[in-house]
């Protein structure tokens, strides 16, 4: 042959493109998105809160109760008002369902509340803790970060409102009387589960809004732990900012590291039209 | 094949026989002995000698005893095994073989050789008797002596059938399902009657039937059936020896037993459960139950044990009367039928156990259940029934919710049922393995092979297990010597006519064919099936899965049945084969009513 062993041709490679479909992103818009990881430490923070004050006696079952109550109406109201103009007829789920729903589950949860409240006597309040935090850890990665599903909860969405629950049943059966168990679990489903829906809904409608919410639920956090242990309300601004503002940086200064190749050795992606009405 | 004729052997000074005779057959042996040497001439085959090499196997054989035959493979003592379908009991796998087709010409070559005797040996056996017979007795007492023999043995068929008929309701009503299980696999009991019952048929058979008719003289199911027949007498006979011995010592020292009994099994079954209980009641081994259910079911297993004391109280007092009419079945039913009462006295007392099994097995497997089924709620995934398999599938919010506050309220629960289970199940089946206990030991006692054993010991050729053969014993060596000394010309044969031709010498060699008996541990085949069935149900990985799972883990149905050749167990039954009586014996009748067991 012509060629020697170790022969490179000129058109080699050359059809390979690097980094073609990367889009650099824009900091501004990295900070409006990462918004919705503070949202969520907010709540949890906010939710511990709760927690602590209804321990120490600071705060009633009955007033729980009876604020939650509010809220989740009006949000109830709200999400119908977004109903009839976000979505089709075909689409809309009835009302009178939804209110049946929460009436059973409601009945249900006040006749299981004494046994949720026995249910940890035996373990000793340090495994309580440690269990708490870790389910709370595990809420917090596998949390639906995305606007897509407004009520559907698929898999990884699921593991995360099964941590948040089972971290409030533990921490419910740390306290005293039926009524506050009650109450508070009712607030830890509405919080974990309702809430994050209106989230996504108010992300969908304005990001102004959303961003107007993560300010009020980061000042609701630290104004909360001031009372608490003024430590860790300090950690949680500071992580707040430093999540919000600072990552973002650091991501697009690391995106320069960023090595795609392409080539028509990629496998093929077939093109499905999809039809919508 | 009829027999023909393949050879001539001349004494010393005979010729040879008649060339028409020889050119007549297609392999001609010719052969000559003289005083204690035997050789062959010459062998043909179509008229030309052959040259390669001959092997002669010899063999021993006597006449006498006809029960003495050759076979290639070692003889099948299971005569379940060879139960047949139908009528015949010459269809064997056995007589494929090149082998065993030449040893059935081996073992029928006695009968020829008393055939061509003639009846001059079979006569002088009849004069023999007529002599005794007029010596001892006039002909006229001989003649009442047949005719009240006759009439006897009538009368004793005649009993003989009745028995049949009944023993055949009595196995109809063992048999029969109540509640959904049958009388006899519950019962110890039950089973140890059923197995009396079909011992008794079978013996009766088989005695009508050798009675009747005039066995083979080496058919091969024959030396099997033999001392099959005969075990079971010896292993009747053992059996009612041990259960005097034992029931005299259990009549006489009945209050004392019956005492220890009552004793015993208060302290077992009562008061052990009560403690174990009362020490699973407050965190047993530090584990930490919920209180609230641990209570629960401590408070609730309590109170059912004082419920089965208080109904079970009574019974104690007749304890004395139970170990009484155990002693007195000993000499009815044999050791086996005492072990069976016991078996059957220990379930008995042993029920409220089982009860509670059953209890905290249904508990423990709805739990698993349910945790399976939701832990795939929180993958998202659902038990598809149409397809038998998990596929993935999308939840409302609401059927989540509840789901995870169910789904903790049992993760928490769970070690505290998982505690009560396991004790019970660890009780249960340490009796079933205490029943299984019993099972071997009458299993034991029922299918011992005493007979086997001493028929082997005393005759080791009774049971052939085959051919093995031998180079160099001592009725070879007559032949080599003959053979080797034979240059053309017979040694020490002076006066023979015809000379042999000088060129060829025959090429022999002469093995010496012995019957290989049985190894003994062939005799214990009842044993192996036995253990075989046990360790397949009671040692088996689908207990460990049955109990891991909660899955009620059930006795283990009796181990007895299949020994008894001939008659069906009802599993098998639906073949409908099998009857209980052997029709292809030509035994005269056949009762209508009996037929095959359900």
């Amino acid at each position: 042959q012509e060629y020697p062993d170790d022969y490179v041709d000129d058109t080699f490679l050359m059809e390979l493109q690097k980094n073609a479909n990367v889009r650099m992103y824009d900091y501004s818009t990295i900070v409006i998105q990462t918004t919705v990881i503070t949202q969520h430490i907010s709540s949890i923070m906010i939710f511990i809160s709760v927690f602590i004050n209804l321990y120490r006696g600071s705060l009633t079952g009955k007033t729980l109760v009876w604020c939650s109550s509010i809220s989740t109406v009006l949000g109830f109201i709200f999400w119908d008002i977004l109903n009839t103009y976000l979505r089709t007829p075909e689409q809309r789920i009835v009302r009178v369902t939804l209110i049946k729903g929460a009436m059973f589950f409601a009945l249900l949860l006040f006749g299981l509340s004494p046994i949720l409240r026995t249910l940890t006597d035996a373990t000793s309040k340090d495994t309580i803790w440690a269990m708490t935090v870790i389910f709370f850890g595990v809420n917090l990665a596998f949390h639906d970060y995305s606007t897509g599903n407004l009520t559907n909860i698929r898999f990884p969405g699921s593991v995360s409102l099964n941590g948040a629950v089972l971290a409030s049943v533990l921490l419910a059966s740390q306290l005293n009387n039926n009524l506050s168990v009650f109450a508070f679990l009712s607030f830890a489903l509405k919080w974990f589960a309702l809430f994050p829906i209106f989230r996504r809904y108010l992300k969908r409608i304005s990001d102004t809004a959303s961003m107007a919410t993560t300010m009020v639920l980061a000042l609701m956090a630290t104004a909360l732990f001031m009372y608490i242990n003024k430590a860790v309300a300090l950690l949680h601004i500071f992580s707040s900012l430093f999540i919000t503002f600072a990552c973002p940086l650091w991501l697009i200064w690391v995106q320069r590291y960023k090595n795609e190749i392409h080539g028509p050795w990629d496998e093929a992606r077939p093109i499905v039209h999809r039809y919508f009405h | 094949m009829p027999p023909t004729i393949v050879g001539y052997m001349s004494r010393e000074g005979e010729g040879l026989c008649e060339p028409d005779a020889r050119d007549a057959c297609e392999h001609w042996i010719d052969a000559f002995t003289a005083r204690t040497q035997i050789a062959f001439r010459a062998i043909l085959s179509m008229g030309a000698e052959i040259s390669e090499r001959v092997i002669v196997i010899l063999y021993e054989e006597s006449a006498t005893e006809p029960w003495h035959y050759y076979m290639a493979s070692p003889i099948n003592l299971d005569l379940t095994a060879l139960a047949p379908r139908g009528h015949s009991n010459v269809i064997d796998p056995s007589t494929r073989t090149c082998l065993q087709h030449v040893l059935n010409y081996v073992n029928t070559a006695g009968q020829v050789y008393t055939y061509l005797q003639g009846s001059s040996h079979a006569a002088s056996k009849r004069s023999l008797r007529a002599a005794v017979w007029t010596t001892i007795a006039s002909e006229t007492n001989r003649q009442a002596f047949e005719r009240s023999q006759a009439s006897a043995n009538a009368l004793f068929a005649w009993a003989c059938s009745v028995f049949i008929v009944l023993s055949a309701y009595l196995l109809r009503v063992l048999d029969l399902s109540a509640f959904g299980f049958r009388v006899k696999e519950v019962s110890a009991v039950g089973q140890q009657v059923d197995l009396i019952m079909r011992r008794m048929v079978y013996l009766i058979e088989q005695w009508r039937a050798s009675y009747h008719t005039p066995k083979p003289a080496h058919g091969r199911r024959h030396n099997a059936q033999y001392a099959g027949f005969w075990n079971s007498v010896w292993v009747i006979a053992v059996d009612i020896i041990l259960g005097c011995a034992l029931g005299i010592f259990l009549i006489m020292c009945s209050q004392a037993v019956g005492d220890w009994i009552v004793l015993s099994l208060e302290q077992y079954t009562v008061t052990s459960l009560e403690d174990t209980i009362l020490w699973l009641r407050g965190w047993p081994a530090g584990l930490k139950l919920n209180n609230g259910l641990d209570g629960f079911l401590a408070e609730l297993f309590l109170w059912l044990i004082h419920f089965w004391t208080a109904m079970f109280q009574p019974v104690t007092q007749y304890m004395r009367v139970v170990v009484i009419f155990a002693g007195w079945s000993g000499f009815v039913g044999g050791c086996s039928m005492q072990l069976a009462i016991f078996s059957d006295a220990m379930a008995l007392t042993t029920l409220h156990t089982y009860w509670f099994y059953m209890v905290a097995t249904r508990i423990f497997h709805w739990q698993l259940v349910t945790l399976y089924s939701l832990f795939n709620l929180f993958r998202g995934r659902k038990h598809n029934v149409l397809r038998n398999r998990i596929d993935s599938c999308d939840y409302d919010l609401d059927q989540l919710l509840i789901g995870t506050i169910l789904f903790t309220l049992l993760t928490y629960l769970f070690p505290t049922v998982l505690v009560y289970y396991a004790t019970f199940a660890g009780r249960r089946v340490a009796v079933i393995m205490a029943q299984g206990l019993f099972e071997i030991l009458l299993g034991i006692l029922n299918h011992c092979p005493i007979f086997y054993i001493m028929l082997r010991l005393r005759d080791p050729r009774m049971f052939p297990g085959g051919v093995s053969y031998n180079v160099s014993s001592k009725h070879a060596r007559r032949f080599i010597e003959a053979a080797w000394s034979m240059p053309g010309s017979p040694v020490r044969i002076s006066r023979d006519p015809i000379p042999l031709s000088a060129r060829n010498r025959l090429n022999t060699t002469i093995i010496q064919m012995e019957p290989a008996p049985l190894p003994l541990s062939a005799l214990f085949f009842q044993y192996y099936q036995i253990w075989v069935q046990f360790s397949a149900s009671y040692l088996s990985l689908g207990l460990l899965r049955s109990l891991v799972v909660g899955d009620v883990v059930r006795p283990v149905p009796r181990l007895q049945h299949t020994m008894i050749p001939g008659l069906s167990s009802p599993h098998e039954a639906d073949n409908a084969e099998s009857s209980p009586t052997f029709a292809r014996d030509g035994v005269a009748h056949t009762s209508p009513e009996i037929e095959p067991v359900h």
